[in-house]
C-alpha cells in the first residue's frame, strides 16, 4: 500500500535529528537538511499528485482505535492536495535559498541545527495540519506549527526586538488555538465525534439550539482562530513584528504557505457550513477581506523597512484571497456555480501565485541585506548596477504581485473580479449590490495602491543613486549561480501561471467541483467558455512579448549609426549633484500620506519649540517620522499594559526563593490531606 | 487590420489639431497640423543621451510603453471587428495600461534627479486614485449589459433610446473626457506646456529622454489619447445605431469626426482653463470619482434585473 509511504516522514526526520549532529560543517548538514527536505517533499508530492488525478485518498493509523479510543485518520482530498503541492514548492525554494542566506551565520553551528531541525518539522507539521481529519491530532500539528516557526523566528537571539517579536508572536498563535479548541471542543459536545466531517452535523445541531447565532458564533470562533494565523483585520499585528524579525527564507516561507493554512482551515469550515447561512458568512467575509485588502496595503506604503513593507503587503493578497472566498461562499448561497468556480478558483489560484512571489520578494531582499546589511530604503539605491539579478527578480516579482499581465497575478485577479462583476446580477437587494460594487471599487483601488508601492520601494532601492554616502559598497557583489537557478525557476513558475494559466486552472476548478459538487453537466460549460477566454489571455500576452521584442528590435535598428553619449544627469544649470537630492521613500509617498493622514498613528518629533534663532543650536538636526498602525497602539499595546499591571499584582507570589516555593507546596499537601479527611 | 490603421492615420493630426485649437484662441495662426508628426521624424534621426546614473530601464521602458499602445489598440472597434476581443479583455487592456505606467514611474526615479522623482509620485498618486473611475464605467456597462463585456461589445450597450439612455450616454462620455484629461496629465491636472517642475507630473517624467526613446514615449501617449477618443465613439454609435443604419464608409467617417472634435475639445478646455493648484488635484480626481458613481448608481437602479 503506497499510501503508508505518509509514515515514512517522520521516520526520516528522526534519522534526520540524528544525522544532523554527526556532521561538524555548515555545509554538509546543509546538504543533509536539503537532501531530507527534497525526498519528503517528493514523497508528499507524489501522493498528492495521485490524489489530484484520481480520487480522494484516505489513511487510517492502524489499530489506533484500540490504542486511542477512536479512529485516527489522514486524508488527502483535492484541496489539501493542493495545499500540499504549495506547502512543497515553496518549502524547497526556501531551503534551496536558506542555505545561501545562512552561510552569513555559519560559525553558528549548533543554532544552525535546531534551525534545519526546526525547519524539516514546520514542512512535516504543515503537511500533516491539511490533511490531518481528526481535530485532537490538527490541534496538534498546529501547535508543533506554532514551535517550530517560533523558533525559526528567533534565530538571531543576541537582538532584543527580535526575541520580543517572536514571543509576541507565539503569544498571538496561542490566543488563536485556544479559540480553536474552544470551537473544537464546543463541536464535539454538540455531534460527539472529532472528525472534520462531524462539523456539517454541528452547525446544524447549533442552530437547532441557538438559532441562526449559534451558527454565526461557532463560525466566528473558527474564524478567529484561523484568521488571526492568516492575518486578517484586525488580528495582523503579529505579521509586521514577526516577518521582518526572521530571516528572509523563513519569511519566506511563513508569508508564503504558513499563512495559507490559515486560509486552509477557513476553506474546510465552509465547506460545512449549512446553505442558509452562507449567504451572511459571505458577505461578512467579503467585507472583512476588503477592509484588510485596503488596510495592508496603505500600511505597507508607509513603511521605511523594506521586509515590514513586505509583511503588510502580506496581509493585503491575503484580504484578495478572502474576497474570493467571500464571493464563492455567496455563490453556494445562490447556487451559482460560476461564482462558486470564478471565486473559490480565484482564491485557491492566488494562494499559489502569492506564495510564488513573495517568497521571491523576500528571497530577493534577503540577498539586499546580505550585501548591505541594511534594511532602511532610504539608505539604499542603485542596487540594479550592482546586483542586477537581484534587481530583475525583484521587478518580475513586483510585476507579478500588482497583478500585471503577462504574469501570474493578473490570472487571480482576473478570476475574482469576473466573480465580483458576476455578482451584479444574482441579487436585486440594493444594499447587496452596493456592497458587492465597492468591493469592486476597493480591489481598484487596492491595485494601484500597490503599483505606487512597489514603484517606491523598487525605484528607491534599486534605481538612481545610492543615497547615503557613508555606506561602503565596494564588496558588493550579486547572488551566486545557484541562487540565479532558484530566482529563474520561480519566475518561470509564475510566467507559465501568467501566458498558459489554462493548465493550472484545469487542477483548480476539478478541486472546487470535488469540494461543492458541481456536477459534470455545468461544469464543463463553464470551462469551455472560460478557457476561450484564458487562452485569448494566453495569446494576448504573448502578442504582448513578442511585440515588445519587434519594438526593441525597431529601435535597435533605427538606433544604429546614431550617436549615443551618457552624461551626468541633468541638474537644471546645478552643477554640485548630490545623492540627497534625489526622492526619497518618504518624499515619494508624501502626496498619498497627505491624504489619507487619518489611519495613520503619526509620530513625528517637535521641532517647532526649538526654531528660536537663525540657526536652531538647541536641538537635533534630525527629523524622522514614524508611521505606526493604530491597531496595534490604541487597542493591543494599552490592553497588554492592563494586563501586565494586574498580572504584577499576582507577581508577588512568585519570589524567587526556593523556601517559599517549597513551602507553597506543604500548604498544597496539608490543604489535600485535610479534603480527603473531611471528605471521609 | 483596417481598425489599426484608421487609429494610427488619426494619431498623426491628433495632437496637431489640439495645438491650433490653442493657437487659435490666442489669435495666432499656429503651426500646421502635421507639425508634431515632423517632430516625431526629427526625433527618429536624431541621436540619444543618456544619463550616467541610470541603468537598463531607461531604456526598455519607451519599448514597453509603445508595445502597450500598439496592443491596446488592436482591441477596439472602428468599423469592423477588432483583432482581439474576448469578454473581459477590458481588466487585461487597463492592466496593460497600469504596467506601461509602472515602467514609466520607475524610469523616472531611474535618474536620480530630484525633479523626476516629483513627477513620478504624483502620478503614482493620480493613476492610483483614477484607477476605479474606469472600473465603475465598465461596471455601468456590464450592469446595462446583463453580462460581462468585451471592450468591442460597447458597441451594443445601449439597448433602447430613452431619455435615460441619453443621460447615461452623455454623462459617461463627460466622464470618459475628464478621465483622459486625468490618465494623460493635461488641464485641470497638469500642464504640458509649462516646464517648471513645480506644475510638471508627465512632462517631468520624460525630462531625461532625448531621440528616438522621446519618440516613442510622445507617440504612446498621442495613442493613448487616440484610444479613449475611440471609446466615446463606440458610446455615440452604440447610440445612434438605434436611429440611422451607417454603413461601413460612414462609421469611418463618424469616427475620424468624433476624434477631431474631441481633440478641438481638449484644446477649448486648455484655452479656457487655468490648473488647479496641485493640492487640488487628488480632490478633483476622487470627485470625477463620485460622479461616476452616481453614473452608476443611475444606471443600476433604472436596469435592475429583476
Amino acid at each position: 500500500m503506497v499510501h503508508y509511504l505518509l509514515f515514512l516522514i517522520p521516520l526520516l526526520f528522526v534519522l534526520f535529528c540524528i544525522g544532523i549532529f554527526v556532521f561538524n560543517s555548515y555545509m554538509y548538514k546543509y546538504i543533509l537538511s536539503f537532501i531530507i527536505t527534497l525526498v519528503i517533499v517528493c514523497i508528499s508530492g507524489y501522493l498528492a499528485f495521485m490524489a489530484l488525478l484520481g480520487s480522494v485518498i484516505v489513511i487510517d493509523i492502524p489499530i489506533s482505535h484500540y490504542i486511542f479510543g477512536d479512529n485516527i485518520r489522514f486524508v488527502i482530498d483535492k484541496l489539501s492536495a493542493w495545499f500540499i503541492l504549495v506547502i512543497d514548492i515553496t518549502c524547497v525554494t526556501g531551503i534551496w535559498y536558506g542555505g545561501y542566506y545562512m552561510s552569513m551565520y555559519k560559525k553558528q553551528l549548533s543554532n544552525i541545527s535546531l534551525h534545519f531541525i526546526s525547519y524539516i518539522l514546520l514542512l512535516i507539521s504543515m503537511i500533516y495540519v491539511v490533511i490531518s481529519q481528526h481535530m485532537l491530532v490538527f490541534m496538534i500539528f498546529w501547535e508543533i506549527m506554532a514551535i517550530t516557526s517560533f523558533l525559526l523566528v528567533i534565530f538571531v537571539n543576541d537582538k532584543e526586538d527580535v526575541i520580543r517579536s517572536g514571543i509576541n508572536y507565539l503569544i498571538q498563535m496561542h490566543i488563536g488555538a485556544a479559540f480553536l479548541v474552544l470551537a473544537f471542543i464546543w463541536s464535539y459536545i454538540l455531534s460527539s465525534d472529532f472528525s472534520f466531517d462531524s462539523l456539517s452535523r454541528s452547525f446544524v445541531l447549533v442552530s437547532d439550539m441557538f438559532g441562526g447565532w449559534g451558527s454565526l458564533i461557532l463560525f466566528i470562533l473558527f474564524f478567529v482562530g484561523f484568521a488571526i494565523k492568516a492575518g486578517f483585520i484586525p488580528l495582523h499585528t503579529w505579521l509586521p513584528y514577526a516577518h521582518p524579525s526572521a530571516p528572509s527564507h523563513i519569511s519566506g516561507v511563513m508569508s508564503g504557505v504558513m499563512i495559507k493554512t490559515g486560509i486552509y482551515g477557513i476553506m474546510r469550515v465552509l465547506t460545512y457550513i449549512p446553505e442558509k447561512y452562507t449567504f451572511a458568512i459571505g458577505i461578512f467575509l467579503l467585507i472583512i477581506s476588503v477592509v484588510t485588502a485596503l488596510y495592508g496595503v496603505i500600511f505597507a506604503i508607509v513603511q521605511h523597512d523594506y521586509k515590514r513593507l513586505l509583511a503588510y503587503h502580506s496581509i493585503e493578497n491575503i484580504g484578495i484571497i478572502g474576497i474570493g472566498l467571500g464571493i464563492g461562499t455567496i455563490g453556494v448561497s445562490y447556487h451559482n456555480s460560476m461564482l462558486i468556480l470564478l471565486g473559490i478558483g480565484g482564491a485557491l489560484l492566488h494562494t499559489l501565485n502569492h506564495s510564488l512571489f513573495k517568497s521571491l520578494l523576500f528571497y530577493t531582499v534577503g540577498s539586499v541585506y546580505t550585501q548591505y546589511h541594511i534594511r532602511l530604503i532610504d539608505r539604499l539605491g542603485a542596487i540594479i548596477l550592482k546586483m542586477p539579478f537581484t534587481a530583475f527578480a525583484f521587478l518580475f516579482s513586483a510585476l507579478a504581485i500588482c497583478g500585471l499581465p503577462p504574469f501570474n497575478g493578473f490570472i487571480s485577479e482576473f478570476l475574482i473580479y469576473s466573480g465580483l462583476f458576476n455578482t451584479f446580477f444574482i441579487s436585486t437587494n440594493i444594499t447587496n449590490i452596493f456592497i458587492f460594487f465597492f468591493s469592486i471599487l476597493g480591489l481598484a483601488f487596492v491595485g494601484g495602491l500597490a503599483m505606487l508601492c512597489f514603484t517606491k520601494i523598487f525605484g528607491v532601492m534599486f534605481l538612481g543613486v545610492q543615497r547615503d554616502v557613508s555606506i561602503d559598497t565596494t564588496h558588493v557583489k550579486d547572488v551566486n549561480i545557484l541562487i540565479k537557478v532558484l530566482y529563474i525557476f520561480i519566475i518561470l513558475i509564475m510566467l507559465s501561471i501568467g501566458i498558459f494559466p489554462q493548465f493550472y486552472l484545469k487542477f483548480v476548478f476539478s478541486i472546487i467541483a470535488n469540494m461543492y459538487d458541481i456536477d459534470i453537466y455545468t461544469l464543463n460549460p463553464f470551462i469551455d467558455n472560460h478557457f476561450v477566454v484564458l487562452s485569448n489571455i494566453s495569446l494576448s500576452a504573448g502578442i504582448f512579448l513578442l511585440l515588445v521584442l519587434f519594438v526593441y528590435l525597431l529601435k535597435y535598428l533605427l538606433q544604429k549609426g546614431k550617436k549615443i553619449s551618457i552624461v551626468p544627469t541633468w541638474g537644471c544649470g546645478f552643477l554640485g549633484y548630490y545623492p540627497k537630492i534625489q526622492y526619497t521613500a518618504s518624499s515619494f509617498t508624501k502626496p498619498f500620506v497627505s491624504i489619507s493622514q487619518g489611519i495613520f498613528d503619526i509620530k513625528k518629533p517637535d521641532i517647532y519649540g526649538c526654531v528660536l534663532d537663525v540657526f536652531p543650536k538647541k536641538c537635533d538636526t534630525k527629523y524622522e517620522t514614524h508611521y505606526y498602525d493604530k491597531i496595534d497602539t490604541q487597542i493591543v499595546i494599552p490592553f497588554i499594559s492592563v494586563l501586565k499591571k494586574m498580572f504584577l499584582k499576582i507577581a508577588v507570589f512568585q519570589n524567587g526563593k526556593i523556601q517559599t516555593y517549597i513551602l507553597y507546596a506543604v500548604v498544597f499537601i496539608l490543604l489535600m490531606l485535610s479534603l480527603i479527611i473531611i471528605i471521609w | 487590420m483596417v481598425n489599426i490603421l484608421f487609429i494610427l492615420l488619426i494619431s498623426l493630426i491628433f495632437p496637431g489639431i489640439i495645438n491650433k485649437t490653442k493657437a487659435y484662441f490666442g489669435g495666432r495662426k499656429g503651426a500646421s497640423i502635421l507639425q508634431p508628426t515632423y517632430e516625431l521624424f526629427k526625433l527618429i534621426h536624431k541621436g540619444v543621451v543618456y544619463s550616467s546614473s541610470s541603468s537598463i530601464i531607461t531604456q526598455i521602458t519607451p519599448v514597453i510603453y509603445l508595445a502597450v499602445s500598439l496592443l491596446v489598440i488592436c482591441f477596439l472597434y472602428v468599423a469592423y471587428p477588432p483583432l482581439i476581443s474576448f469578454t473581459g479583455d477590458f481588466l487585461f487592456v487597463i492592466y496593460l495600461l497600469t504596467l506601461a505606467k509602472f515602467f514609466m514611474i520607475i524610469s523616472a526615479l531611474d535618474r536620480g534627479s530630484a525633479f523626476e522623482g516629483m513627477g513620478a509620485s504624483r502620478e503614482a498618486l493620480y493613476s492610483m486614485l483614477a484607477e476605479p473611475i474606469i472600473f465603475t464605467l465598465f461596471s455601468v456597462f456590464i450592469f446595462i449589459q446583463g453580462h460581462i463585456i468585451s471592450i468591442a461589445s460597447i458597441v451594443d450597450v445601449f439597448k433602447d433610446y430613452g431619455f435615460v439612455t441619453l443621460f447615461i450616454l452623455i454623462s459617461i462620455c463627460i466622464m470618459l473626457f475628464l478621465f483622459t484629461l486625468i490618465e494623460n496629465s493635461r488641464i485641470p491636472v497638469d500642464d504640458p506646456n509649462t516646464h517648471l517642475e513645480l506644475t510638471m507630473v508627465h512632462e517631468v517624467m520624460i525630462l531625461d529622454y532625448s531621440g528616438i526613446d522621446l519618440a516613442m514615449m510622445v507617440y504612446g501617449t498621442v495613442l493613448k489619447f487616440v484610444i479613449y477618443g475611440t471609446l466615446i465613439f463606440n458610446l455615440i454609435l452604440s447610440y445612434a445605431k438605434h436611429f440611422i443604419i451607417l454603413s461601413d464608409i460612414q462609421t469611418i467617417g463618424l469616427f475620424l469626426i468624433i476624434q477631431i472634435v474631441f481633440a478641438v475639445f481638449i484644446g477649448i478646455v486648455e484655452s479656457v482653463f487655468a490648473r488647479l493648484h496641485m493640492n487640488h488635484n487628488s480632490q478633483f480626481i476622487l470627485s470625477v470619482l463620485s460622479i461616476a458613481i452616481i453614473i452608476f448608481i443611475t444606471s443600476f437602479i433604472t436596469h435592475l434585473h429583476i
